[in-house]
């Protein structure tokens, strides 16, 4: 009772945040003190949320396909990569630090180069989801990977355990934790990733909406794209989270 | 019939002598104490009997059969319980046999019939944090013995239960061994565990370690908790201290 009390309060307190910095957006915009174009109040937001709301949700699909097709990549690459980096210590020297040097690479410099080589359709925007999104992933399965207890694989050895066991049975599990830590970074990172990509070109796609709304002048529908792009991520995690607490039943008991 | 057989056992780290010619055996159903200070190398012997450090001299057999330096043999348990957390009481300790090729079915199989004698009906669908630190060791004592059952070696299983749980943890393990037939060999520093559950019990002193004395306990199974404060356990309990009084490896503390 007492827990549920607090959880309560817990999601009470963000919440009274959120309502009061929304106030004081629209007591300023409803003072004068910026100009309606420039930041829309949020009445006017909400509005212009409501009606494009069907052509957001068009354009949704074209970005959470390339989100999702590029994640897809991305956990695969991400796997391979950590399975032989923990096999392969040669390659764990050799790779570790290239990866992490590269992860300083902003994505929205890459993007344009990505469009010269891969064109304007939906390849270069899964590419630079790919790119995004595996390092995060890739990192926290290599850290499951490196932290299993090895008197159990001893004990798995001595019971005659192959590789391939020790593997399934360990390392396979002991790297899940560490793999939804980093899933939960990269979907939103696949999100954002794919919006950056539709940018610089395409046709459909929120990105591509959002320069269209920009280019006419429509700040409110681009405070709508924001909104929504925003809400998409957070039902990606909050999904994510699920989906943990149901593959790793031992958390929580 | 004789089961485990070591001889001549010398092991040395650093070309300094760990231990120098042990010798012992167990015979098919008993329950034998290796009793010793931590760092008299209790342990280093209980990896060369399971076969995961080769001796500098000495054989270890198995039914006659030489394993010297061969892992995979005997089963054993170590004070820690190594169950694996993310697996069910029921994975857990049916592990040994899935890894050996059983199916899942068989396997469930074949461990649940142990499942009360190990008194962990209904854990089979808990998780090892789940338990208590008694009915996890139970949990491992299960998969160990799944894995071999015709000997078992323990290294300090109890020794990281309070005093309560592991008198009553010793008293199942004597009620165990004798309905199952079991043949182990229990490392322990604990005296009174020594006495307690042992047929035998090999006292382990000096630096390098060997074995100093063997000692019949002749009290009869199965044992109950009064045997612990009995004048017979008393007796015993003085003769091994002697033992030890005279241990060079405690000079340093002028005992």
């Amino acid at each position: 009772m007492k827990k549920r009390l607090k959880s309560i309060t817990d999601k009470a307190y963000p919440a009274i945040a959120g309502v009061l910095i929304i106030i004081i957006w629209h007591v300023i915009s409803a003072a004068g003190g910026v100009r309606e174009y420039l930041l829309p109040s949020p009445m006017r937001v909400l509005f212009a949320f409501v009606e494009t709301l069907p052509e957001l949700m068009q354009h949704a699909g074209t970005t959470l396909f390339e989100a999702f097709v590029g994640l897809t990549f991305g956990i695969m690459l991400a796997f391979i990569m950590a399975v032989i980096m923990d096999r392969a210590d040669f390659f764990y020297r050799a790779f570790y630090p290239v990866l992490v040097v590269s992860q300083t690479i902003p994505a929205i410099a890459v993007a344009p180069l990505l469009v010269l080589w891969l064109g304007y359709g939906v390849a270069p925007k899964i590419a630079l989801v790919v790119l995004v999104c595996f390092f995060p992933i890739a990192i926290g399965m290599l850290d499951g990977f490196k932290s299993i207890d090895r008197d159990a694989v001893v004990l798995l050895r001595a019971m005659g355990a192959t590789s391939g066991q020790v593997f399934y049975h360990i390392k396979l599990p002991s790297c899940l934790g560490g793999f939804f830590a980093g899933l939960k970074i990269s979907v939103s990172y696949a999100v954002v990733g794919a919006v950056i990509a539709e940018w610089l070109g395409g046709n459909a796609g929120l990105g591509v909406y959002m320069t269209r709304v920009r280019k006419s002048y429509a700040y409110d529908k681009m405070f709508a794209v924001i909104i929504f792009i925003s809400i998409i991520s957070l039902l990606l995690i909050k999904a994510v989270a699920i989906l943990e607490k149901y593959s790793m039943p031992w958390k929580d008991k | 019939m004789n089961i485990l057989k070591a001889e001549d056992i010398s092991v040395s780290y650093d070309s300094s002598l760990v231990i120098k010619d042990v010798s012992l055996n167990l015979n098919k159903g008993e329950v034998v104490c290796l009793l010793g200070a931590s760092g008299i190398g209790k342990s280093t012997l209980f990896g060369v009997l399971s076969g995961v450090h080769l001796p500098d001299l000495g054989r270890v057999f198995l039914k006659g059969k030489e394993i010297t330096g061969k892992a995979g043999e005997i089963s054993y348990m170590q004070q820690r319980d190594l169950l694996l957390p993310y697996k069910t009481i029921m994975e857990n300790v049916s592990l040994p046999l899935i890894i050996n090729g059983a199916s899942k079915k068989d396997a469930y199989m074949a461990a649940g019939a142990y499942f009360e004698s190990f008194g962990l009906t209904g854990c089979e669908k808990k998780y090892p944090n789940q338990l208590s630190g008694g009915m996890r060791q139970r949990a491992a004592l299960l998969r160990t013995y799944l894995f071999k059952s015709d000997i078992i070696l323990l290294d300090e299983p109890f020794s990281d239960l309070d005093v309560i749980t592991k008198h009553a943890m010793q008293t199942w393990f004597l009620s165990i061994a004798e309905k199952l037939g079991v043949t182990a060999l229990f490392i322990t520093h604990d005296i009174d565990e020594a006495i307690f559950l042992s047929d035998r019990i090999y006292v382990m002193t000096g630096k390098p370690g060997k074995i100093a004395n063997e000692i019949n306990i002749l009290s009869q199974k199965p044992r109950q908790a009064e045997f612990a404060v009995s004048a017979e356990f008393n007796a015993y309990k003085r003769k091994i201290m002697d033992i030890l009084k005279n241990d060079s490896f405690f000079s340093f503390v002028g005992l």
